[in-house]
């Protein structure tokens, strides 16, 4: 632990700030699309957000934590994507 | 001091292009160019960050689970940023008022 903690702090400000860029692009989104592309977004920031928190606190075992987000982010950003993809072709009858 | 310094400037890069990320999928037109902003900015952001916790914090557990997030980030970025642009072209959302070229559909793939 030897980075400054206002350094953290104001890393942990831009990062918020991306995800209330997300938070506001799921809810105004026009299409799904846009709202899956911002709970994208939403994941990087909680895992940003849970590594900068893990060196504030310096407590290692949040590294255990960013490390289930990352893979539990991913399997969620496929599946609204499948979730979103599915959707039309069930309405128009085509094959995916 | 040079760790820290580094560790400094990593962590305000990274931070800045989450903070970027956020800016773009605010402000661009249509969803692709917003999921080329997320998969592409907000990853080498978070990237960043994650080298600047290996750095800072040495100790050999940390640093065996912070490899496996990168390796994991690593190996998931693409892939999710695929599923995302297929999502937004298979909704609908990217048709050629849009995008100029509509490659999949002049070779008959959908």
């Amino acid at each position: 632990m030897e980075v400054p903690v206002i350094v953290v702090d104001i890393s942990l400000v831009l990062i918020v700030a991306g995800a209330l860029a997300a938070i506001v692009r799921a809810a105004i989104g026009p299409s799904r699309a846009d709202r899956v592309v911002a709970a994208e977004l939403g994941f990087i920031a909680a895992v940003s957000a849970l590594v900068l928190i893990a060196i504030r606190l310096d407590e290692p075992v949040l590294f255990d934590f960013a490390l289930i987000a990352v893979l539990i982010g991913f399997l969620t950003t496929i599946g609204l994507a499948r979730l979103v993809t599915r959707k039309r072709s069930d309405l128009s009858g085509e094959s995916s | 001091m040079i760790v820290s310094i580094v560790v400094s400037a990593l962590l305000l890069i990274g931070a800045a292009l989450v903070a970027l990320a956020g800016f773009g999928i605010l402000r661009l037109p249509d969803p692709l160019t917003r999921a080329s902003a997320v998969s592409k900015a907000a990853a080498l952001g978070l990237l960043l960050i994650i080298v600047a916790a290996i750095i800072d914090d040495r100790s050999p557990w940390a640093v065996l689970v912070l490899v496996l997030v990168l390796i994991a980030h690593l190996v998931t970025v693409p892939l999710s940023g695929l599923a995302l642009a297929r999502a937004s072209y298979r909704s609908g959302t990217a048709k050629p008022p849009v995008t100029t070229v509509d490659e999949p559909f002049e070779q008959g793939r959908m």
